[in-house]
């Protein structure tokens, strides 16, 4: 029998600014417990604020029938604690709201919602081999959504979220530039053109599009289940040579963590190299099964883990912005992320840009707005990719469970297909 | 000083299927606290588990708060059949394995990737310092799967108030998506008519329409709507009164008692609001909260979407699901979305996306061709629109 018993303490405090006044201002505290127990290759789970014993009690009675689950075993023994220049909760809240009223003064906009979120998780896991782990990590990130009308009434949000402290929020007021900038133009803003194009993408978009077209398929669990196109492919040639895809949990971006919620360390893990298939992602259990390495095992508070990504990113390719723009010649030229979902099992996938360009002889031309696309994990065997490589935050949901990710690419040129007018 | 506490308790019991396999089962008993405070007219929140840390948590908070509210409401709980099953309080991990087998035994050439069951009792309290003292025990069911099928994949889902799931019906339409979806076929770009199925126009409606009814994004000029708006050939109802309705319930999360509204029929004709929004746009009973730990804001309870005239569904295309719903513009109604399960002429359709706006989209109903069912809290048949571009 393998047991293991996770414990999280989450306190979370957050101020929205509605059209400038302080409006459902909270603070939030979550403390509770997970109980796994893997008995005759049968997870029986309990979650509740009880003592051990007890707790491990509820969840071996939960074990109800024989199954094939079986769990790498490895033995985790760690402490860590992240320590900002500047802690969040040191910081007075009246210079917080400060902040956010100084954001708002410098929109030029119709409406607009702005959010300060920080929290800090504490996160304690022992198991039956004898694992102790615990760890502390501060999360804190501003959004903002603003509302302008023109021809169309749209909106523009923008984000900056990190690990860490106060200090990561210096760059904030580009946020309120951009908006000021993109939005006024954004409400006369053009429809897209329609059907499959060049298709150049802003670092932003490019990390949601190596998430959704590669990421989900990398996960493990999809690949057990029979649900992902990746099954059976390790080994195998599934990019173009120019493609190397990482997944990165050390790395202090939004999706950070010093170990997974399964108490194994985490490490960054190449998933795609020069266009081979190297790994899959790995819960303990994905990893004992498929002979992979666990790490990537993550929940949404106390709730069962599962193979999740963390900092995905591909790795910087040779090409100038200006040459990707000439190559491109005449398509599309998109900016930031609505958000994706895929389909691993049939490789297809969804994300929608902000906004964008049309390129009309490698001239960035006029913008256009709502701008859907969809593709295949082919797209990934002819992209061309630049230079800087940037991260962009986010949540990342699956199975009801929604975790803090970071996405990260270059720009990137390839031929997708848009929908439009 | 004026007080709300709200109170939930959760014992939940869910068993997770994976590659056909029963995996997991767990439960979970959960009880949190969410208070606001009222303190010089200044509305705190705070949420927890300790009742006495969150009550000087939300009275610390409200000094900062700009959100004024005079005081919270004394009103009966309205009259509801089919919010609680008895029977869910002697759900046995027997039960649950013998729910595993109808999964098991519904399917027959297709393999279940992944599936969920869940059983949740919720036990709701609302106290306030105006006099109120509401309790409400619901009891809620959840079945969804995923089936694979030679490269192909089928999603269904289906939910109840009562202890008993359609399981069968629900694995075999995941099925037979699963079984069409593996010969899915290329169709060319152009304007087709359009079936959306029930899974499909709650996806789509529920990041594009249902927004632009919220009485908080009308006044905050982040909604198209107006009253008098002329949305075309559709009635829509807002009912938390619905007996065994998913999404029904006696009385609001600031204790209004449940109403019943038509929001939509032809043209808008009101929007439905939470507390804070009431003066402006009437008391409709919508004060919800996403989880425990959010305050109350517009949510819709069942909408019940009504369509005139029954039509067939030839030479349609017929959309099942859709892929990326979520990334639709829910300020503007335009979407830009991809068909996950999609079919033209018995023939399943692949790498196909449907380009439009809501409010132009709703001016195209034809009719619906379907009876009503209830997905998540949507109530509505398959309806068919004419005309829509398809890339």
């Amino acid at each position: 029998m393998f047991y293991d018993i996770r414990e999280v303490d989450i306190s979370s405090f957050t101020i929205t600014l509605e059209d400038g006044a302080v409006e459902k201002p909270k603070i939030v505290n979550i403390k509770s417990k997970c109980f796994r127990v893997l008995k005759n290759g049968f997870w029986g789970v309990f979650i509740g604020d009880v003592k051990d014993d007890e707790g491990l009690r509820e969840a071996e009675r939960n074990v109800v029938a024989r199954g094939d689950s079986e769990v790498e075993r490895s033995t985790s023994r760690g402490k860590y604690e992240m320590k900002p220049k500047i802690p969040p909760w040191d910081v007075d809240v009246e210079e917080k709201i400060a902040m956010l009223k100084d954001l708002h003064k410098s929109l030029k906009v119709r409406s607009a919602k702005i959010s300060y979120m920080e929290n800090i998780k504490k996160f304690y896991y022992r198991d039956s081999d004898g694992s102790e782990v615990e760890y502390t990590v501060p999360r804190l990130g501003i959004s903002i959504v603003a509302i302008e009308k023109g021809k169309t009434l749209q909106f523009l949000s923008k984000r900056l979220m990190k690990v860490g402290g106060f200090e990561k929020l210096k760059e904030v007021f580009k946020l309120t530039e951009e908006i000021n900038k993109i939005l006024p133009k954004l409400v006369d803003a053009r429809s897209p053109p329609a059907g499959e194009m060049n298709v150049l993408m802003d670092s932003k978009l490019a990390g949601v599009f190596i998430h959704e077209a590669f990421g989900h398929a990398a996960e493990a669990d999809h690949v057990l289940q029979g649900s992902s196109i990746l099954s059976g492919k390790i080994g195998e040639t599934i990019a173009g040579k120019n493609v190397t895809i990482v997944d990165d949990p050390t790395i202090e971006e939004f999706g950070f963590f010093p170990f997974d919620d399964e108490g194994v360390k985490a490490e960054r893990k190449i998933l795609v190299e020069n266009g081979i298939l190297k790994s899959y992602l790995h819960s303990r259990e994905t990893a004992k099964k498929l002979k992979g390495k666990p790490g990537n095992a993550r929940s949404e508070g106390i709730d069962f883990p599962i193979v999740r990504m963390s900092n995905t990113f591909l790795m910087p390719g040779d090409y100038r912005f200006d040459e990707l723009l000439e190559l491109c010649r005449n398509g599309v030229y998109l900016i930031g992320s609505k958000g994706g979902e895929t389909n691993p099992a049939t490789g297809y996938f969804h994300f929608s840009a902000q906004y964008g360009y049309i390129i009309r002889n490698g001239e960035i031309s006029e913008m256009i707005r709502d701008v859907g696309l969809m593709g295949y994990l082919e797209i990934l065997n002819n992209i061309k990719i630049g230079r800087n490589l940037n991260f962009d935050p986010g949540f990342c949901g699956k199975a009801s469970q929604t975790v803090p990710v970071a996405d990260g690419s270059p720009e990137i040129l390839c031929r997708a297909k848009v929908g439009g007018e | 000083m004026e007080w709300e506490i709200f109170s939930e308790k959760i014992v939940g019991y869910s068993a997770e299927i994976e590659a056909g396999k029963l995996k997991i089962l767990k439960k979970v008993v959960d009880k949190a606290y969410a208070v606001r405070v009222i303190e010089n007219g200044r509305v705190g929140f705070s949420a927890g588990r300790d009742l006495e840390k969150t009550i000087e948590s939300a009275k610390k908070i409200a000094k900062i708060s700009e959100e004024v509210l005079k005081e919270f409401p004394v009103e009966k709980a309205a009259k509801v059949d089919g919010l609680y099953d008895a029977r869910f309080e002697n759900i046995s991990n027997d039960y649950i394995k013998e729910e595993y087998e109808i999964v098991t035994s519904s399917i027959e050439k297709a393999r279940i990737a992944n599936a969920l069951i869940a059983h949740e009792i919720v036990e709701v309290e609302l106290r306030n310092s105006s006099g109120a003292e509401l309790t409400e025990k619901g009891t809620f069911s959840f079945f969804s799967v995923e089936t694979v099928f030679n490269g192909g994949s089928g999603f269904a889902q289906t939910q109840s108030r009562k202890i008993e799931l359609d399981i069968e019906k629900t694995v075999t339409y995941a099925e037979e998506l699963a079984l069409k979806s593996a010969k899915a076929e290329k169709i060319d770009s152009g304007y087709y008519d359009l079936v959306l199925m029930p899974q499909a126009i709650h996806q789509l409606f529920s990041h594009t329409l249902y927004p632009s009814l919220s009485a908080e994004n009308v006044a905050r000029g982040r909604s198209r709507l107006h009253i008098g708006a002329d949305l075309g050939n559709i009635r829509i109802l807002d009912d938390p009164t619905l007996p065994y309705g998913f999404a029904s319930y006696s009385f609001d999360d600031e204790g209004v008692m449940a109403r019943r509204k038509v929001l939509v029929d032809g043209k808008v004709l009101c929007f439905y609001s939470d507390l804070k929004n009431a003066e402006k746009f009437g008391l409709t009973g919508n004060g919800l909260r996403i989880s425990i730990d959010s305050p109350p804001v517009p949510m819709p309870s069942n909408l019940i979407i009504e369509v005139q005239e029954r039509v067939d569904k030839s030479r349609a295309l017929i959309i099942h699901n859709f892929l990326g719903a979520h990334t639709a513009n829910s300020v503007s109604g335009d979407f830009s979305v991809e068909t996950l399960n999609a079919e033209f002429e018995e023939k399943a359709i692949k790498g196909t996306m449907i380009y439009g706006n809501i409010f132009e989209l709703l001016s195209k109903i034809q009719g619906y061709c379907s009876d009503r069912v209830q997905i998540e809290n949507t109530l509505t048949p398959a309806i068919r629109f004419r005309s829509v571009k398809i890339i």
